[in-house]
């Protein structure tokens, strides 16, 4: 840990040069590997025709199943004003993961290029620890995308990708009342034949702002975040049949998590990653061949007074697809997990084989894509996994059988871990509708039925100690609405996006609880984005209805209901070369006092400040999301 | 006539203080079984459920007195004299309440963990785990509702008990293990002595012979399993040990010569003379218990249900002449019951 912690500072340069050369020789391989990294395509410059070759694992569709993310300083509020997505939250920058169509949160990944980013020991990512700067050009595939690197995601998936936007350096800088600070700086070149974009970003948050509680105002206390983020990406193509991506994240971020009510309490936790990819592709043949391989090294550490928690994850996936003109597809690939954590007896491994067989079939204008997998797991055969689709025109219907294996800390969980746990199994159905009624004017709508069974939940034993079992089904089904209008008259540009989203996700199991609603998931959300541009100013207002969430599993307490309004005020001009953007925004106008998670109030009305420098940014454009 | 006005008048202040006292004595919440329910870990708001003596229930007497909710990990609860006092480890504070009529009075804060009330005379004695569960103390509240002195313990009190001025705290887990018994002088608040026992103590009580006795609840699934340890002259006579772990909620009847505890899906009685045990089941209910009072009145067990600890959870009496079991329903993590009778 120490080591690593040198290494850092070394790299961004806080530590002494004694301590930096004497760990130079430590951090060697990823200078190394950093440097090659940026230097590659800098020293060949020639054409650039990428993406043709690219065989990308997320299936794009125009529709609320998979949704592109407007680019933002506030992941959480982009996904609550522009999605259907709702969270377990306690507190503003404390742990926070996604619940989407219902079901829980250790469903739904977040995936870097190919890697599920998910904790191998409870199976949730905090979207918190996401540095949005950089990832600009973000997905929502909600519809259990089955492709083998994310298997385990039938909640659907928050896929992480850059764009590059072209020659440019930026610099931003966000505040936010109570001396909320994020600092970012972002790099991107760009020829024919290669690009480049090496990003960095600086947090400091305290954390503190005012809440109700129990209709007095209360002030949090400080519970500061504090941490670093290095990324890059770098693509490069090396004729018209081959080209190369190689890419690095490094994260360092440390934060004091809040008791209830935000009081100040001793738990701490770490996050430490280096996360990195390379893949390659070629055309031999009309088939199109791709590697890669994607790698994650995370450490966390959790500590309060009594407490020390450490964990070393460590996971590698390698994968191998070749592509044929007649849209068959064939994939083998391997993911090797290691876990070392001082709660756990010894270090846990999982080394998991996989082949799937795609094959896409035009009919008469109805497109067939039918996908299966086979995983064989730690010398064992898995359930095949299937995904069966057909879309004719604004129409597509998907069937799924997935399933999503127990996390370490279910199997091996010293006290209770229960090392004779079944995968759990999801049998998805999802019909996906997406129509322009007007240039100017377009609807999705989208219905789902996702069955879970096998469920693992952690219930008391008779032995004094809880343990997972496999007990629970859950059925969550529901409709996502959406209308999406766009106009422009003389030089404004109008734009509004509603949304609405209803969703039953009910236990099936247990004979009290049948019926009953999941926690926190709620049942009615509704939204609306409303944008207004003018030459270089744009006006931007949200809504968000929240409705009523259950907070115990047989529905007995609940959360009310809230009303977010949000607004956002951009103004842009450029001097010569230079552009800057000043935005002011206003967050919970209406004071509103609600809750994701209970006895954790969020803020009141905040005030945030958004300064974006881009140097050689060509035109001022109407930039509104 | 004079004398006739000064009677009517003396039989007025009669009637009228007569009325008055039966207003102080018959308040909703003046006799029953209060439950504390913890609510839904970690933020969940707490209740404490009442049940009269007709068994007409109240889910949560706190939110339909006073239209509030209590801070989360309603703890420990201990009426005395017209105050009702209930510590809220979630909430950092102890929530003070007219005891008939559960109307807020005023809230103590200044505390950090609060788990147990104990009375002792004109004060009383509450231990609270400190920061990080790691920091303990008894906390001194005056009959003003006021924190007035701490009894240093570190690491995490638990339940306690009086006898001879002394204090017996029960030192337990916490958050990590510990397995002292202290006692202390209630005079100086001085430590005498401590005993070191097996893991976990987490209740204590006292025989009819004067034997104190202290459960241990030993550690989840590990070594070592739980033991009950009897104690005189404040030093170990000797112990039962148990073949499993989780063992809790150590009571005794009035008479003292009975005790009760939970042991997992069991209630078991113990006697403190000969040394049986006889274990309790109800039939049809697969509960781990998490709390536990005995009515003298009623000699019937209350013990408490918390099912998934995320719904609404139960109550049960099990009547100790008949076997007849009640289900009351209360709120969400039912745990510590007190009887007011």
């Amino acid at each position: 840990m120490m080591m690593k912690s040198l290494r850092w500072k070394a790299l961004i340069g806080l530590c002494s040069f004694k301590e930096a050369l004497s760990t130079m020789i430590v951090i060697n391989r990823w200078l190394c590997f950093y440097v090659l990294l940026t230097a590659l395509p800098i020293c060949s410059a020639q054409t650039l025709s990428l993406d043709t070759l690219y065989v990308t694992e997320t299936k794009t569709h125009d529709s609320i199943s998979v949704q592109k993310l407007a680019d933002g300083n506030d992941l959480k509020s982009t996904l609550l004003s522009t999605s259907h997505v709702s969270f377990n939250l306690q507190g503003v920058n404390s742990l926070a993961t996604v619940i989407n169509r219902g079901l829980p949160s250790k469903l739904f990944g977040v995936v870097y290029h190919g890697l599920r980013l998910n904790s191998i020991t409870n199976g949730t990512y905090d979207i918190n620890l996401l540095p949005t700067f950089y990832f600009n050009n973000m997905s929502i595939n909600s519809a259990g995308n089955l492709s083998s690197a994310v298997y385990n995601s039938a909640a659907g998936m928050l896929d992480l990708k850059q764009k590059n936007n072209g020659n440019s350096i930026s610099y931003g800088q966000f505040y936010r009342t109570k001396a909320d600070v994020e600092s970012n700086v972002l790099w991107n070149a760009k020829n024919k034949k290669s690009e480049v974009s090496i990003g960095g970003n600086i947090l400091n948050y305290n954390n503190s702002f005012e809440f109700y509680r129990n209709d007095t105002k209360y002030k949090s206390e400080n519970n500061a975040s504090k941490g670093h983020n290095i990324l890059t990406d770098v693509s490069h193509q090396f004729n018209n049949e081959s080209s190369m991506a190689i890419g690095l994240w490094l994260q360092d971020v440390k934060r004091e998590l809040p008791e209830i009510y935000h009081r100040k309490g001793d738990q701490r936790q770490a996050d430490q990653s280096l996360r990195a990819y390379i893949n390659y592709s070629t055309v031999i043949k009309e088939r199109i061949f791709k590697i890669n391989i994607a790698y994650a090294d995370e450490d966390l550490l959790y500590q309060t007074t009594s407490i020390h928690s450490t964990a070393n994850t460590k996971s590698i996936m390698t994968t191998a697809t070749v592509k044929t003109k007649e849209a068959w597809q064939l994939q083998f690939g391997n993911k090797y997990d290691k876990a070392k954590a001082n709660f756990f007896l010894d270090t846990k491994y999982r080394n998991d084989f996989f082949t799937s067989l795609s094959k896409k079939v035009n009919v008469k204008n109805v497109i067939f894509d039918v996908l299966l997998i086979q995983h064989y797991v730690d010398n064992k055969l898995a359930p095949i996994a299937c995904e069966v689709s057909i879309r004719k025109n604004d129409l597509k219907i998907t069937a799924i059988k997935n399933y999503t294996l127990p996390g370490f800390n279910d199997l091996y969980w010293p006290i209770g871990g229960n090392i004779d746990l079944k995968a759990e199994k999801s049998w998805q159905l999802t019909a996906d509708y997406s129509h322009q009624l007007h240039k100017k004017l377009m609807i999705n709508a989208t219905a789902y039925s996702y069955h879970i069974t096998d469920f693992i939940q952690w219930l008391p034993t008779d032995k004094g100690y809880w343990s997972p079992t496999n007990v629970r089904k859950i059925w969550s089904r529901g409709l996502e609405t959406s209308l999406d209008f766009q106009s422009k008259i003389g030089s404004y540009i109008f734009k509004n996006a509603y949304l609405y989203t209803f969703t039953q996700s009910t236990y099936e199991d247990a004979k009290d609880q049948k019926g009953k609603q999941l926690i926190y998931v709620p049942k009615h959300k509704m939204s609306n984005t409303a944008t207004i541009g003018m030459n270089n100013i744009s006006l931007l207002m949200s809504t968000i209805f929240t409705g009523k969430r259950y907070e115990s599993t047989d529905n007995f307490t609940s959360l009310d209901p809230f009303i977010l309004l949000n607004t956002k005020l951009d103004y842009t001009f450029q001097l010569h070369s230079w552009q800057f953007k000043l935005g002011l925004g206003i967050e919970n106008i209406g004071n509103e006092n609600y809750e994701f998670v209970s006895s954790y109030p969020l803020p009141l009305r905040r005030y945030m400040i958004d300064i974006k420098i881009n140097f050689n940014h060509k035109k001022i454009t109407n930039e509104i999301n | 006539m004079k004398s006739t006005k000064y009677l009517l008048f003396a039989v007025i202040i009669f009637v009228a203080s007569c009325k008055k006292d039966d207003d102080e004595n018959s308040g909703t919440y003046s006799k029953g079984i209060f439950v504390l329910n913890q609510g839904k870990f970690p933020g969940g708001a707490s209740a404490v459920t009442f049940i009269s003596e007709s068994d007409s229930t109240t889910i949560d007497a706190y939110d339909t007195e006073n239209g509030d909710v209590l801070a989360p990990v309603a703890q420990g609860m201990l009426i005395k004299d017209d105050n009702l006092y209930v510590s809220l480890n979630g909430g950092n504070e102890v929530k003070v309440v007219d005891a008939n009529t559960f109307k807020t009075k005023t809230t103590i804060i200044g505390v950090n963990l609060p788990r147990y009330f104990i009375n002792n005379g004109n004060e009383i004695l509450m231990s609270q785990w400190g920061a990080g569960g790691f920091d303990g103390s008894i906390k001194i509240i005056s009959s003003g509702n006021k924190i007035t002195g701490e009894i240093k313990t570190g690491r995490a009190p638990e339940k306690m008990l009086i006898t001879n001025n002394k204090l017996y705290v029960t030192m337990s887990d916490g958050f990590a293990s510990d397995s002292l018994l202290r006692i202390y002088n209630l005079s100086t608040k001085a430590l005498i002595s401590e005993l070191t026992l097996s893991a976990g103590p987490n209740s204590i009580v006292q025989d009819n012979t004067g034997n104190i006795w202290v459960l241990c609840g030993g550690i989840f699934g590990g070594i070592p399993n739980a033991r009950l340890y009897k104690i005189a002259n404040d030093k170990v006579v000797s112990y039962i040990e148990f073949d499993n772990t989780g063992l809790d909620n150590l009571i005794t009847n009035g008479a003292k010569n009975k005790f009760f505890f939970t042991n997992g899906s069991k209630i078991s009685e113990f006697n403190p003379a000969t040394n049986i045990i006889t274990d309790y089941t109800i039939p049809g209910v697969n509960a781990f218990w998490y709390g536990l009072a005995y009515s003298e009145k009623q000699n019937a067990l209350f013990a408490s249900d918390p099912k998934d600890y995320a719904s609404q959870g139960s109550v049960y009496r099990l009547d100790l002449d008949d076997n007849k079991v009640k289900e009351f329903k209360a709120s969400v993590v039912p745990a510590q019951i007190f009887i007011k009778e």
